[in-house]
């Protein structure tokens, strides 16, 4: 004979197996990151002046300081940024975001680019890639969380929005 | 005063000379090269800039490669890199004694990156450059920074510093080098003859161009790309659509954007550049003002799908479905005489292994296309593996037909269908699902407008149209499911059932081999001999088994008498279905000798030489040399027949050609005891160019 308690544990057995690919995946992400992180430095560069189109300053150091910040390297000549970019723009509203645009052309090109797409993130122009190199950081699109100082993790490629709110809700509450 | 023999007495003196004899021998003998060029921040790419040491006195011009390669699936950018990416670059401003550079572009592919078709090159590239010299310069320096994009789902733009120094005195032709140069330079598209570009306008909407050309063999699978060397077009994306393919007749429809403003199109030139399997080639074009249609005179989806439903039930009428319907038609005579509705629902069956099918067909070509393979009616059959699975299910239903064995269902499957009744229904799912796979190969009036709008469609209406097509196919099984009595109609089983079966299983059979002759490009003409052999004597080996080796013996000559009445029909025929190309001549090596014994004994040379990588070359034999009247005047019997194949790299052949003072192929010449020099024919062959320089150099003095 059956009982409501014994036809309800199947349901709830079933549930874990989701749950534990959930944090499976979660781990992978997270080990993915690690491994990606050897390669780039772990302290911001050196102090580095970024001013972005509307001659406004971002300082990453007191930026961090209040929780992750999303620092983006992208460039308008990317096809994979054509779809990070929209994803990112949406971020701006949540988190603080700075963008380094490489090699990307000059600032009216850039400001027209950005107009067009309708991106608002700040954007600060990297025209001949010298930003971008003291980061040690290559690829188009690229995505740093920085914490305090301290850059945590560093993806580059497709991203999806989501992996990005899990990864920024993990250093937010477990770093 | 220093004499020889004082240098035997210092021999270090003479081992620095031998050194230095050494060096300068080096450097004569390799033209300068910046070497493979690789960065720590982009080990997957390797570039190498390289002069041949050719230089052309009058026009001033060092020709260059610039060698690319990439691991993996790096991907490099064509002049126009599509939606998204952006073209290799050289910045040699501060080069010295330099005025010009001109870059050419091999043929590029397309690449679907995440949804975005970007044009470029895989794994390696050679990009053949041209310095300009400035006058009066005997040396210079090509320095500047060569920045090289490569993406995968990620971008890097990569800076080379080039310093190359070049001395004129000191250059000389590296053999290597020219056939590099001449290799990637004969990938370079150019206006070959052949294609007729009819029509390149702009339709009603913005941004959107309407192209159509023409060609005289028919396209098996164009690519279209698009690029414009006017500055005011700088940035301009140009999407380009599937074309569609009639024959030799293509439309494509090309969508331009800008991500600021699109400029005025009107009136600007264009680049098309074709690509068709071995055929590469370019064609400028002015596009005209907005007098087209918007749409490329699309029919209605429903007219679409009239279409396919016709196409689909006229394929039950072409060859390759025959030996299916064999099938049927047998199960249907020898069945006992059944019930309405076992009838009814047998057919039904059928008719849903042919709906699900196409529904499969439509769902693996929606993949294809997504994942930016190029896709096409029965493209499956490019596949050797698919084939081999093809002839293997063939082969078992001619035996099954020729009564070798009974067709049962596995176990579980058995059983799976006994639960449904009657476990002949899978049996008869399989049917359909078969005639539907072999009827791919074959199209039917209609069916190719209908494929070619799915094709092009988005994935719901490609499902639409397939279910249409697979309808249209199942409709004489569904008209025999709706009215079963209409089977009664059917001659009563008798005596003569024994002579109808063999020709179902011979017509099965035939079926299997015209498959395994599909291989042929993969396994080879001897492979091919030797499986056919094989199958042959196997299905012999069945038929001996089952039925004795009578039996067996009678079968055999049977077939050895219909082999040979076939190939006399064949014969006979020969006009009718032979290929309306004729095969090659037979051709002899290249070699100066004879020539030279040739001219002397009053004949005629015709020197080709030509290489299997080469565009140009292979539309030079196809358009000029296969054709009449050149065909018949290379038969001549004055005239001898030189080969030079560069396929390879081959010294005699670069011998040859530097003696022409040329450095590339296709390279044509006719000698003659008129023109013992012989005539250098132009490089894009015409026949008339053939025929004068045949008639000038043949003797006419007796």
């Amino acid at each position: 004979m059956t009982t409501p308690t014994n036809q309800a544990n199947p349901s709830h057995r079933r549930a874990v197996k989701p749950l534990l690919y959930l944090i499976l995946m979660f781990t992978l992400v997270l080990a993915l990151d690690w491994y990606r992180n050897q390669q780039v430095p772990e302290r911001l560069p050196e102090y580095q002046q970024l001013i972005d189109l509307y001659g406004q300053e971002h300082n990453l150091e007191a930026l961090s300081q209040q929780g992750p910040l999303l620092v983006y390297f992208w460039a308008t000549w990317c096809p994979i940024c054509q779809l990070t970019s929209p994803i990112i723009d949406n971020f701006n509203a949540d988190y603080p975001v700075v963008s380094i645009a490489l090699r990307s052309g000059d600032n009216q090109k850039l400001q027209q680019y950005m107009t067009a797409k309708g991106y608002s993130f700040p954007v600060i122009n990297d025209q001949d890639g010298q930003l971008t190199a003291q980061w040690q950081v290559g690829a188009t699109p690229t995505i740093a969380v920085v914490e305090n100082g301290q850059i945590v993790s560093v993806t580059s490629g497709v991203t999806t929005s989501w992996g990005l709110h899990a990864r920024l809700w993990f250093y937010q509450y477990f770093n | 005063m220093y004499n020889f023999y004082s240098l035997w007495r210092k021999p270090w003196l003479l081992f620095g000379l031998f050194c230095g004899l050494l060096f300068t021998a080096n450097t004569l003998a390799s033209p300068p090269s910046s070497g493979w060029l690789t960065s720590a921040e982009a080990p997957h790419l390797s570039v190498k800039l390289t002069l041949t040491g050719q230089y052309d006195a009058t026009s001033r011009v060092l020709p260059a490669t610039l060698q690319v390669q990439l691991a993996d699936d790096w991907k490099t950018y064509w002049q126009a890199p599509g939606e998204g990416g952006v073209a290799p670059s050289l910045q040699w401003s501060e080069s010295q004694s330099i005025t010009n550079l001109d870059w050419f572009w091999p043929a590029p592919y397309r690449y679907m990156v995440q949804g975005f078709a970007t044009q470029g090159y895989q794994k390696n590239v050679t990009f053949p450059l041209q310095l300009q010299l400035a006058s009066g310069a005997t040396s210079g320096i090509l320095q500047g920074v060569l920045t090289m994009p490569s993406c995968t789902t990620v971008c890097l733009l990569t800076d080379f510093a080039l310093d190359l120094p070049f001395d004129l005195s000191t250059l000389q032709a590296d053999e290597e080098q020219v056939f590099l140069f001449s290799q990637a330079m004969s990938k370079v598209p150019k206006a070959l003859a052949g294609v007729q570009i009819q029509q390149a306008g702009l339709t009603a909407n913005p941004g959107q161009i309407l192209i159509k050309m023409t060609r005289e063999h028919t396209w098996i699978t164009p690519e279209i790309f698009i690029h414009s060397n006017d500055d005011a077009l700088a940035d301009v994306v140009y999407q380009v659509a599937v074309p569609k393919v009639s024959g030799a007749d293509l439309s494509v429809m090309v969508t331009a954007s800008h991500w600021l403003d699109l400029p005025t199109l009107a009136g600007k030139t264009l680049t098309i550049t074709i690509t068709d399997q071995d055929f590469a080639a370019a064609y400028p074009v002015t596009l005209t003002a907005s007098t087209l249609a918007t749409t490329d005179s699309a029919p209605s989806l429903l007219l679409i799908l009239l279409l396919a439903l016709a196409g689909g039930l006229i394929l039950n009428i072409m060859p390759c479905v025959l030996p299916v319907i064999g099938i049927k038609l047998q199960g249907l005579l020898l069945s006992k005489p059944q019930q309405t509705s076992t009838i009814r629902k047998q057919f039904l069956a059928s008719a849903l292994g042919i709906v699900a099918s196409f529904w499969l067909l439509a769902i693996v070509l929606s993949l294809l296309k997504w994942s930016g393979e190029s896709i096409g009616w029965g493209i499956q059959f490019q596949n050797p593996y698919f084939i081999g699975v093809m002839i293997l299910v063939t082969w078992l239903f001619t035996l099954n037909l020729a009564g070798a064995f009974e067709l049962r269902l596995p176990g579980s499957l058995g059983t799976w269908a006994a639960t449904k009744g009657n476990n002949s229904y899978a049996g008869h799912f399989l049917q359909g699902m078969l005639a539907t796979v072999l009827a791919t190969p074959c199209t039917a009036p209609f069916l190719g407008t209908a494929v070619a709008f799915a094709l092009s469609a988005d994935i719901a209406t490609i499902l639409l149209i397939f279910t249409a097509l697979g309808i249209g196919m199942a409709l004489p099984w569904l008209l025999l499911a709706a009215l079963p009595q209409l089977s009664g109609w059917l001659p009563k089983p008798g005596r003569w059932l024994c002579w109808v079966k063999p020709i179902f299983a011979n017509m099965m059979f035939a079926t299997s081999i015209w498959l395994l002759s599909l291989l042929t490009p993969f396994i080879g003409k001897v492979a091919f001999g030797l499986l056919l052999s094989a199958l042959l004597l196997l299905t012999l080996l069945v038929m001996a088994r089952t039925f004795g080796l009578k039996i067996m013996l009678y079968l055999s000559s049977a077939l050895v008498l219909l082999g040979a009445a076939l190939g006399a029909v064949l014969l006979l025929t020969a006009a009718s279905w032979q290929q309306v190309l004729p095969a090659d001549h037979s051709w002899q090596t290249l070699s100066e000798q004879h020539i030279q014994t040739a001219v002397e004994a009053g004949n005629l040379v015709f020197v080709d030489v030509t290489a299997d990588w080469c565009i140009t070359c292979k539309a030079n034999k196809i358009g000029v040399m296969l054709q009449q009247p050149v065909f018949d005047a290379l038969a001549a019997p004055d005239v001898l027949r030189l080969r030079g194949d560069w396929t390879l790299r081959n010294p005699a052949v670069s011998q040859y050609l530097q003696s022409n003072n040329t450095f590339g192929v296709p390279f044509n010449k006719v000698y003659g005891p008129a023109a013992p020099a012989g005539i250098a024919l132009p490089t894009l062959l015409t026949t008339d160019a053939v025929l004068q320089a045949m008639e000038q150099a043949r003797d006419h003095t007796n």
